[in-house]
């Protein structure tokens, strides 16, 4: 899931700032995101909020 | 930071001979687009939008840099697209650079699609012509278009497209804008490229 | 063009001089290498070290010849090759867009520019803070979410109709008080946990996500974060420590900071002190906020202490990491008109990770609370904290509230917000208290990630020890603050 960054809008996925986890205090066990740019962090992007943006997505896609 | 084997890479291309094409799935593919550019220009959503829902995730090997492979048709030809790491220049700065940079030494591209960002052209093109000058086949593709309208950026595709002498395409890759053009050329291309190998 | 290759690959012509030199390595190369012989010169003649082994693996002896080429163009220029071949790329690239690009400048791009500069010359920009503070923070959080929405939600709905509902099943259930008060006594799972979490927290986090949301899609912060450093600078302090707490970049952002460099006795002395001033991160500022509501003065007293215990913060870093240049050359993401779709995925994003916490641990509380009082533990403590409540100036059945406050808020501040919220419903208190109460809690104790990170990193003995002087430092604030308030005769 493409996210953008609330302080830098560098766009990242969410796979890859779990790379940069270790800093945290938590390891990665907490559910937020930090931005590999500039350590701004995020809440992971919830379940319905991903889901809706799947569909939405495959409207899109199937208008086209 | 490990350092990629370089020419250990490479000379492994050259002793097969051939490069390795790899079947994802289904038929076997015939050609290779890489997807080559900064990583914050909206490459990975291109590379989405012109790829299905199969990709494949792997590290290059003897690194941890992650690459994304897929498939697509381009002139009814089967393609290998790969999303390669972000990069800046020919020269590499970075693991993910160098890997970048190795995947287009190591792998045979028939098309390299550069992505840049509209609002920072002038620091992205130099790349372009980096490209142009090692004799690769390139499109270029002028992301972020909403953007640079926002700040009041006009942009001559055609006459940057004479200038480098290669096709230039303007795109917003979050909502498809472009998206048919650019896949026109990348048909015509695809096809062109297949002709001219047989 | 049908065919994309063979291209024109010379897009750009360097000075005779450097094409002489390209020639003349190209020229030797008699490999065969992927990309055109051209690129494969400029880069060596650039320095590039990976391509120089692999020129050197596939010319073989050849390349001493090569080499050789490179070494005798490269002498014949004043600077090193690679800077010359960078920068009249660079004037031709420049040149190519140049003709192909256009600036226009439309009003709404000029307003956007100049709304983007008012917010981070320090000037224009304090002023906007504050009236974003006034009516984001003080105004919406505050007064809307923390006063209407809570009383709403409070009174009417839990405590006019839903609560006395429940108490009376319960009660039936349960007929035995010991039990049933786990549920809905005084400090039930549901009259107090459950009860605070939807009708205080909710509200307010909700009102304060949003706010933030709004604001971070807006793309206000990272202009903050310049005002923040701007204004720093010109008292000749550091901002580094300070922006990430104000953004709520994360509470153990200072601790990394801090503890990267620490060697002497003396830096660790002050990276206690600096640790100690604990902050709260965002959202339980926004809760702080709201306790305030009602009190304008004492509001803006408290921003105000905020404000020094920031300046303290960027003294003691400016101490301790001398010399770290400012690194805000970063490129401004455009200000533009937040989204609504963002702004509810955002809010909903935020809203949903703060409960998922903040649910199960006051329904643990309530369970916590509710052993304490049946082994008369509870009761003890109350008794032993009473002292320092007087201290902060709370006297009477006030003290004992007080106490509660203390107790619930080394368990968490929120939690301990919750107690203070229960006070203003049973005792009238207040501004001056209400500042009192709210200055303390706001620098009372590190949330767990903080107190975690401190223990990952000097060791729970360190931790521990800073704990211990973190306490009675917000204490003592808490009565040099009450002491300046009755001394001086000030009502907030």
């Amino acid at each position: 899931m493409i996210t953008r960054c609330g302080f830098c809008a560098h766009e990242f996925t969410e796979e890859e700032a779990h790379k940069t986890c270790s800093k945290c205090a938590q390891f990665g066990g907490c559910k937020m995101v930090m931005c590999p740019r500039c350590g701004y962090e995020m809440p992971q992007t919830p379940k319905l909020i991903q889901m809706i943006r799947q569909w939405r997505l495959r409207r899109v896609e199937a208008a086209q | 930071m490990p350092r990629v084997p370089f020419f250990e890479i490479v000379r492994g291309a050259r002793r097969t001979g051939t490069d390795s094409v790899e079947a994802l799935d289904g038929d076997p593919v015939r050609g290779r687009l890489m997807v080559v550019g900064n990583p914050n220009v909206g490459k990975s959503v291109l590379f989405s939008k012109l790829t299905g829902k199969y990709v494949v995730v792997s590290n290059y090997p003897g690194t941890t840099v992650e690459i994304s492979r897929s498939r697509a048709c381009f002139g009814g030809i089967p393609y290998e697209v790969i999303d390669t790491p972000g990069m800046y220049s020919l020269r590499p700065l970075s693991d993910e650079e160098r890997v970048g940079r190795a995947l287009l030494l190591r792998e045979h591209a028939d098309i390299v699609l550069h992505v840049v960002d509209a609002k920072n052209l002038e620091r992205m093109l130099g790349f372009t012509t980096q490209l142009i000058e090692a004799g690769l086949p390139v499109i270029l593709a002028i992301n972020m278009m909403d953007e640079a309208e926002k700040v009041g950026l006009t942009i001559d595709s055609e006459r940057l497209g004479r200038e480098l002498g290669i096709p230039v395409v303007e795109t917003v890759a979050t909502t498809g804008l472009g998206l048919d053009r650019l896949k026109e050329i990348l048909n015509e291309y695809a096809g062109a490229a297949a002709v001219s190998a047989a | 063009m049908s065919t994309l290759a063979p291209q024109r690959s010379q897009p750009l012509k360097y000075d005779p001089s450097v094409e002489r030199a390209v020639e003349s390595v190209s020229s030797r190369l008699t490999g065969d290498y992927r990309l055109t012989r051209r690129s494969v010169a400029l880069l060596l003649l650039q320095d590039d070290p990976e391509i120089r082994e692999l020129v050197q693996e596939t010319e073989g002896p050849n390349f001493a010849l090569v080499n050789d080429a490179v070494h005798t163009s490269s002498q014949g220029f004043a600077e090193p090759l690679d800077s010359v071949i960078s920068l009249q790329r660079r004037d031709a690239v420049r040149a190519i867009t140049e003709s192909a690009v256009r600036h226009s400048e439309h009003s709404r791009v000029r307003f956007n520019e100049r709304l983007s500069r008012l917010c981070t010359s320090p000037i224009t920009g304090l002023p906007i803070l504050a009236l974003v503070l006034w009516f984001g923070l003080y105004q919406f959080v505050g007064i809307f979410g923390g006063g209407t929405l809570v009383g709403l939600l409070e009174n009417d709905l839990f405590g006019g109709i839903i609560n006395p509902w429940v108490t009376k099943v319960v009660q039936a259930l349960l007929p035995w008080p010991w039990l049933s008060d786990l549920f809905v006594g005084e400090y039930g799972m549901w009259t107090l946990g459950v009860t605070y979490a939807i009708a205080l927290i909710f509200p307010i986090v909700g009102t304060f996500f949003l706010a933030f949301s709004i604001l971070e899609d807006s793309g206000y912060f990272p202009r903050l974060a310049m005002l923040i450093d701007r204004l720093f600078k010109t008292i000749g302090l550091n901002g580094k420590a300070v922006i990430p707490i104000v953004l709520g970049f994360g509470c153990d952002t200072m601790a990394t900071i801090v503890t990267r460099i620490l060697e002497t006795r003396r830096e660790r002395i002050i990276a206690t002190f600096l640790l100690s001033l604990a902050i709260p991160c965002s959202a339980q500022i926004g809760i702080m906020v709201a306790l305030l509501a009602g009190h304008p003065a004492a509001f803006w007293t408290w921003a105000g202490i905020m404000a020094g215990i920031f300046l303290v913060i960027g003294y003691l870093t400016s101490k301790l990491l001398p010399g770290e240049p400012a690194r805000f050359a970063m490129e401004l993401p455009p200000l533009r008109w937040p989204s609504l779709t963002n702004i509810a995925a955002k809010t909903y994003a935020r809203m949903q990770w703060y409960l998922m916490e903040v649910f199960p641990l006051f329904v643990l509380a309530s369970v916590v609370i509710w052993i304490g009082r049946l082994t008369g533990l509870f009761g003890i403590v109350i008794e032993a904290l009473k002292p320092v409540a007087n201290i902060l100036g709370f006297h009477g059945p006030l003290a004992t509230g007080m106490s509660e406050v203390f107790l619930f808020g080394f368990f968490r501040r929120d939690y301990g917000a919750a107690g203070l919220d229960k006070m203003h419903g049973e005792h009238a208190l207040t501004g001056n208290h209400t500042l009192v109460a709210v200055v303390t809690l706001t620098i009372f104790l590190p949330c767990v990630a903080q107190f975690l990170m401190m223990k990952k990193e000097r060791g729970m003995k360190m931790a521990l020890a800073m704990a211990g002087f973190i306490f009675p430092f917000a204490i003592f604030v808490g009565w040099a603050l009450n002491l300046t308030l009755t001394t001086l005769n000030i009502k907030l």
